[in-house]
């Protein structure tokens, strides 16, 4: 009989859930119908399952879906700000090179129609190819650096944006309660200034003590103007850090209190 | 899948911020009321959700289309909760204590309720102490017993959701069913106890 009543344990669930033969169902009932042990085994399943049934979940807190939104975008701005500077790294290198030559280069070629307008002697001429020579040389360096940094799948892109005049690039991060304020002053800030490609150089993350942390990317032709330019439109505030990381990048960091 | 689901989840791939939006919208119900009942409190239950999200976002492109998109976030839900109550299992001692206090209240909650509603009472205490009870079960067979008997899924369901033979689902079923009926016994008045303090009470 033991032997029976394992049986019929085994297959208790399978019954209750309807997954048992014809066969299964009729041996099922008739030892349920004689042994009081599995009847009462039976039941107590039975009653279980129907507590069971009954559980309720709770909803999820409109909170729930915000944290996670806001640790999304927490990644995506990582993820988007990891992608630009590499981006961008690449883009001031070419900017680098330019920057080291760029005076250089620009008033040698300005130079060179009135030059020859003006008919110049064998004593001018050769000192500018020297110079011409030794930018030259720099732009060939720095192209190296280039290439080394970064495996080189953009290279024409880059010569392309180093033909255009790379620009410089701040990344300003302002710390501050007030997003409405910042928002109107970075506004002011990135019309004149940027040169974006096409992604949004703003980035705002709120943390949970409701101080919005804001990053700018602004880039312009004209470095010093622009750090100027910074610097007065946050000048009331705290300008705690300033320096250019390694990979070219100016970086601002504005306190508001 | 859904054609319009398929879409929301294609631009998710592509790094759509809003269709992500849609997918923890769409998903964030399932999601946490599998950790809660995995879990069983809202806390835990709460950030297990993150979690999860947060690895759906940063899987989303290995997800391939060769299953339904639900059932890939469900396995990612029921994976992360195994591996948190597998890391919690030094603490279910330390949980099974806490059952008893939270008797403790329940009784005395009972004694507050008004008559006419102590069924209704009494039957939602059950529940909760089912519930309880299935936080104790090991981790295998508190997966099919919630899959089964809190949402109803059926057996193919389980095995396609939790990658088992149909086979070791109906045995984990019926042994899942009999060590909570065990637990019950064991750990709560279930069927005796708190019964017993209701018909004194009705008595007095």
């Amino acid at each position: 009989m033991a032997d029976k009543c394992k049986k019929i344990c085994d297959m208790m669930s399978a019954y209750i859930d309807g997954m048992t033969c014809e066969k299964e169902n009729r041996m099922f009932l008739e030892h349920i119908g004689s042994c009081e042990k599995c009847r009462d085994e039976f039941n107590d399943l039975k009653y279980i399952i129907s507590l069971s049934h009954e559980i309720l979940v709770p909803e999820p807190s409109p909170e729930l879906k915000k944290d996670i939104m806001a640790e999304i975008r927490k990644l995506e701005f990582e993820k988007r700000s990891t992608k630009n500077r590499f981006g961008y790294r690449r883009l001031m290198t070419a900017a680098v090179t330019l920057a080291a030559s760029a005076a250089v280069i620009l008033i040698v070629y300005n130079l060179l129609p009135s030059d020859l307008l003006r008919g110049k002697s064998a004593h001018e001429d050769s000192a500018q190819m020297e110079t011409e020579a030794e930018t030259g040389l720099q732009e060939d360096e720095n192209m190296l650096v280039l290439g080394t940094e970064a495996a080189d799948r953009n290279g024409d892109k880059n010569e392309e944006l180093a033909a255009m005049g790379a620009p410089y690039i701040f990344e300003v991060s302002i710390s501050t309660k007030d997003l409405d304020a910042a928002r109107s002053e970075i506004d002011r800030l990135i019309t004149d200034n940027v040169v974006n490609d096409g992604e949004d150089p703003v980035r705002v993350i709120e943390d949970s003590e409701k101080r919005y942390h804001i990053t700018v990317f602004v880039t312009a032709q004209e470095g010093e103007v622009l750090y100027e330019e910074i610097t007065k439109t946050f000048d009331d505030h705290t300008i705690t850090e300033n320096e250019t990381g390694d990979d070219g990048i100016i970086s601002i960091i504005i306190e508001v209190p | 899948m859904s054609t319009e689901e398929e879409v929301i989840v294609k631009n998710a791939q592509k790094g759509d911020i809003e269709a992500f939006e849609e997918i923890v919208d769409l998903y964030q119900k399932m999601v946490y009321g599998l950790s809660y009942k995995m879990l069983g409190n809202p806390e835990d239950a709460s950030e297990a959700s993150q979690e999860v999200f947060i690895r759906v976002y940063r899987s989303i492109n290995k997800f391939k289309f060769d299953s339904k998109f639900s059932t890939w976030i469900y396995r990612i839900t029921s994976n992360l909760c195994l591996d948190i109550i597998r890391k919690q299992k030094n603490e279910v001692l330390y949980y099974e204590k806490n059952i008893q206090t939270d008797d403790g209240q329940i009784t005395r909650d009972i004694h507050d309720k008004s008559a006419s509603v102590e069924d209704t009472v009494l039957r939602t205490e059950k529940t909760e102490l089912v519930r309880k009870a299935i936080l104790q079960l090991s981790p295998d067979y508190r997966n099919v017993i919630i899959l089964r008997d809190i949402e109803g899924e059926s057996y193919t369901r389980i095995s396609e959701l939790l990658e088992l033979p149909e086979g070791t689902v109906k045995s984990r079923i019926n042994r899942g069913r009999q060590e909570l009926k065990n637990i019950l016994l064991k750990t709560s008045e279930l069927f005796s106890d708190s019964s017993v303090k209701l018909n004194r009470r009705e008595g007095s």
